[in-house]
């Protein structure tokens, strides 16, 4: 036994104050009664004829100093100390990933990993911890070596199974730094032991042990489903998987929004994988839907979408003797296909391209779609050239402007520049002492922007604001196909860059629910569930629509039958980890112990024993 | 004592009438029958002639039918002495109600009642000795002189119940009626003293007064009790447990006071100075036969 807080010894000294409360002849009250007589009977014990008296066995008196004695020994805080296996640190990897919401276990696989962690919870003693790590794509500290039992209860209950896979690695890395300096930890992994495999067998410092959840791999999974335009139909491609171990037949539907499409009868070998493809499907449905009938128990894969594109890349025409700066520039551009001609081999049978962008030339005969003019040759017709300037270093931008938008015209510098005329269709973007320097509008129905200097007499392509302007203006100028929105790597968001003009954008997700966003517009948005998610801009009076789909069906998570992790291994074994210390605190005994002693001892001077 | 009885109490006094549980001789013809068989009315016996006796009341009519001589007696009507002692120990006046009060009053009222009856009425003062006495007293036109003397008197002093009775002895002359008004609160024995009486000739009845200080103390915490009448003190620590002793020892004593009363044929009425004068004259005294 071991004492936690011999400081408290000093509450020993309420122990004397007691025993002269009894040496102490009591204060007393003057009381004239008619006769002493009568109470001389029953008071015999009580008269002294001294201010000190003989202590006498009393009970109260005994029960007082006992009570005073449980109390200094309560603040003193005894501790027993008893070998076991208490005092651990347990460190336990809840898989989070997709393939834990697999109903083959009642009722899920995360739900039971839950309950069995609860369990832990509710078995720790005092003086263990325990750390919660949620195992996704990327580890998570849920609770850190806490032995508040209210806390991880909280915390495991709070767990939500994610979308993503399972990466073991990280996780594992992670509960090694925890436990290495701490000779008491254990790890437990609750997973299905579908995870990212690890590149090499990992060695912990400490005992590792995996607690598998899950009973089953009947699983028929969508893995792959994608659509294309080809002309004026579209081809859908559905891979579909039996992950289980016997033979699966399934009905396969295709649904063209609400309306069933097709359906297909597919018989799938156990392991088996096989492609199923639709064509000549009408080009003007966009969105498609797969579905797989037959039940199984995770259910997430069996559906899938997917957006037809195709149609949707804008087609650019670079026509320039050779311009490097411009031409990166433009590639950059998301959502555009970049093709490329000299001034000598341009002629009018160069059509079908949404943006034409010329470079020191101007043909007679302008095309169709949207313009970019730089260093307009003298003489054309659609900007006036009206000699040169020269040496400018203050470019001002005309603020407000949309295609200005984060670009920072600071330090820009021109050698040499046409002196233009601000066209009657025109509106000046940048100027320098009032010349205007790059205008845009609208001329004959198509936009037109135009630079009147060679970007080679300026430092402008090598300033920061230069890709943004050419972006900011090809979005302008492009009919408006914004590049589809695509999931990021770690499939819990995407990105979207939407027009240039939009003020708002409206997500709505799979369940329906719908997230509003104001201008300025983010360019990553999170989402979680997989489903078809649509997004819809507004700005400049005009709404667009846009998809985004996040299927279910993944080859890893899909494959849900349970694995044991080979490669896992400890340096430590279990039995030759230190034994730990339980070291029990005492105090709360002792101090109820010494709260019914007050009672007592009120209720034996309650009955004037 | 105007404020102990007013005249529409002391006409309801009137309607009560002192009873004697024993004819006793008095010195003068009085309302109460006596065993002394005298020339009244009220027929009672026959007895042969003797020598000596009566001719006026020898039975002419039976010496016609039988040719001897009887002797006619008569219930004689005599008087009765009525002795009130009280406890004018210094003990008697304390508690709320002091208890000296209700002694008064019950003093006042039984002599009133006596005089009423025609009887006569002695006072006794008692503490450790004989204090004072009042010789007897007789007829409704010495109330005035009664209650003087009442109101003289003086609460102080231990109480020694045996030594008062014994110094009385000398002044009670015959057999009577004998009222003991105390709290009988004294480590002194009065038991002999009551026994005197009886051999006086005298029916005792004996009144306790108690007030409700001494009944049902309420104390809490710690005390040092001064005697009233010894100016002695003790110290006591007032707990639930040393209350309950000192009830249980208050009922034994009481207990012990009856026990002895009914045993030598005395009267016993213990009573509470908190208890309504009225209350006690009209309800307990008839109640425990001493008025009817």
């Amino acid at each position: 036994m071991r004492f936690l807080n011999p400081a408290g010894l000093w509450l020993a000294l309420i122990i004397p104050p007691i025993i002269a409360l009894y040496l102490l002849k009591p204060r007393y009250q003057e009381k004239l009664v008619s006769s002493t007589w009568l109470w001389e009977q029953a008071i015999r014990d009580i008269e002294a004829s001294s201010p000190w008296q003989r202590l006498r066995r009393s009970l109260l008196l005994l029960l007082q100093l006992l009570a005073a004695l449980v109390l200094v020994v309560a603040v003193v805080r005894p501790s027993l100390e008893l070998p076991g296996t208490a005092g651990r640190h347990l460190i336990v990897i809840l898989d989070c990933s997709a393939s834990m919401q697999a109903a083959d276990v009642k009722p899920d696989r995360l739900t039971l990993a839950r309950r069995q962690i609860t369990q832990l919870v509710d078995s720790l003693s005092g003086n263990e911890t325990m750390t919660l790590i949620s195992m996704t794509d990327q580890p998570q500290v849920l609770v850190s070596a806490s032995s508040d039992k209210i806390q991880l209860r909280q915390a495991v209950a709070a767990v939500q199974a994610g979308y993503n896979q399972a990466a073991l690695e990280p996780a594992l890395s992670l509960a090694e730094a925890l436990s290495e300096r701490d000779p008491q930890a254990s790890l437990i992994i609750f997973s299905d032991g579908r995870t990212i495999p690890l590149e090499q067998g990992v060695k912990l410092s400490c005992p590792v042990s995996l607690r598998l959840i899950g009973e089953s791999d009947d699983n028929l999974a969508i893995t792959l489903f994608s659509a294309r335009q080809t002309g004026e139909s579209a081809v859908v491609l559905a891979r579909l998987q039996n992950f289980g171990s016997v033979a699966r037949k399934s009905e396969l539907q295709l649904w063209a929004d609400k309306k069933l499409y097709d359906a297909r009868t597919v018989s799938l070998a156990a392991g088996e994988a096989r492609d199923i493809s639709w064509s000549d499907l009408p080009a003007e449905q966009k969105v498609w839907q797969a579905r797989l009938v037959r039940r199984d128990y995770y259910m997430a894969d069996n559906r899938a979408y997917t957006v037809v594109s195709g149609g949707q890349t804008q087609q650019v025409l670079l026509v320039s003797p050779g311009n490097v700066f411009l031409e990166k520039s433009v590639s950059l551009v998301p959502g555009i296909r970049l093709f490329k001609t000299t001034p000598a081999n341009y002629n009018s049978a160069m059509r079908d391209y949404q943006l034409y962008i010329f470079d020191g030339f101007l043909p007679a005969a302008l095309p169709h779609g949207a313009l970019m003019v730089l260093n307009p040759p003298a003489g054309n017709r659609l900007i006036p050239v009206n000699g040169e300037i020269k040496a400018i270093t203050g470019v001002q931008g005309v603020p407000g402007d949309a295609v200005l938008r984060y670009v920072d015209t600071g330090g820009w510098q021109i050698r040499k520049s046409q002196a233009i005329s601000v066209p009657a269709w025109g509106k000046t973007l940048l100027e320098y002492q009032g010349q205007a320097l790059w205008v845009k509008g609208e001329s004959g129905g198509r936009k037109v922007a135009a630079a009147a200097f060679d970007l080679h007499n300026s430092n402008i392509p090598l300033q920061i604001g230069f890709p943004i302007l050419i972006q900011n203006l090809c979005q302008w100028l492009l009919p408006q196909e914004v590049a589809a929105p695509t999931l990021d790597d770690s499939g819990q968001g995407f990105n979207f860059i939407p027009p240039v003009d939009s003020e708002s954008l409206q997500l709505i997700t799979p369940r329906g629910e719908e997230l509003s966003y104001k201008a300025p517009l983010p360019q990553h948005y999170a989402i979680s569930v997989p489903g078809l998610y649509r997004i819809v801009t507004r700005g400049g009076g005009e709404r667009h629509e846009y998809y985004l789909v996040k299927n279910g069906g993944d080859t890893l998570e899909s494959n849900i039958g349970p694995q044991v992790q080979k490669e896992l291994g400890s340096a430590r074994s279990r039995q030759s980890a230190p034994k730990g210390v339980n070291s029990r605190d005492l105090w709360p005994s002792l101090a109820a112990a010494a709260l019914i002693l007050l009672f007592l001892e009120w209720e034996v001077y309650r009955r004037g024993y | 004592m105007n404020d102990i009885f007013d005249q529409d109490f002391l006409r309801r006094l009137e309607n009560l009438e002192l009873v004697s549980r024993k004819l006793r001789r008095g010195r003068n013809s009085g309302e109460r029958r006596s065993l002394r068989k005298g020339s009244a009315v009220e027929f009672a016996d026959y007895r042969n002639y003797t020598d000596g006796d009566d001719t006026r009341y020898i039975d002419w009519n039976s010496y016609a039918r039988s040719e001897k001589l009887f002797i006619k007696l008569f219930m004689e009507e005599q008087d009765l002495l009525v002795n009130i002692l009280i406890d004018t120990s210094a003990s008697m006046e304390w508690g709320e109600p002091a208890k000296s009060r209700l002694a008064l009053q019950l003093a006042a009222a039984l002599s009133w009642l006596a005089l009423c009856g025609y009887d006569r009425v002695a006072l006794a003062a008692c503490n450790e000795g004989l204090a004072s006495w009042q010789p007897p007293l007789r007829g409704k036109t010495s109330r005035a002189q009664l209650w003087d003397y009442l109101i003289s008197l003086n609460w102080q002093g231990a109480t020694d119940l045996t030594a008062a009775i014994k110094s009385f002895g000398p002044f009670c002359r015959g057999a009577g009626l004998c009222f003991v008004i105390s709290d009988l609160m004294s480590p002194n024995d009065f038991k002999s003293g009551l026994k005197y009486l009886q051999y006086l000739g005298q029916e005792v009845v004996v009144l306790q007064i108690l007030s409700p200080d001494e009944l049902t103390p309420e104390l809490g915490g710690d005390y040092r009790l001064l005697d009233r009448e010894t100016r002695e003190t003790r110290e006591i620590t007032a707990n639930p447990a040393l209350l309950r002793a000192y009830h249980r020892r208050l009922q034994e004593f009481i207990k012990e006071n009856r026990d002895f009363c009914m045993r030598r044929g005395i009267g016993f009425l213990q009573v509470s100075s908190a208890e309504p004068f009225e209350d006690i004259i009209l309800r307990h005294l008839p109640r425990a036969g001493i008025l009817k």
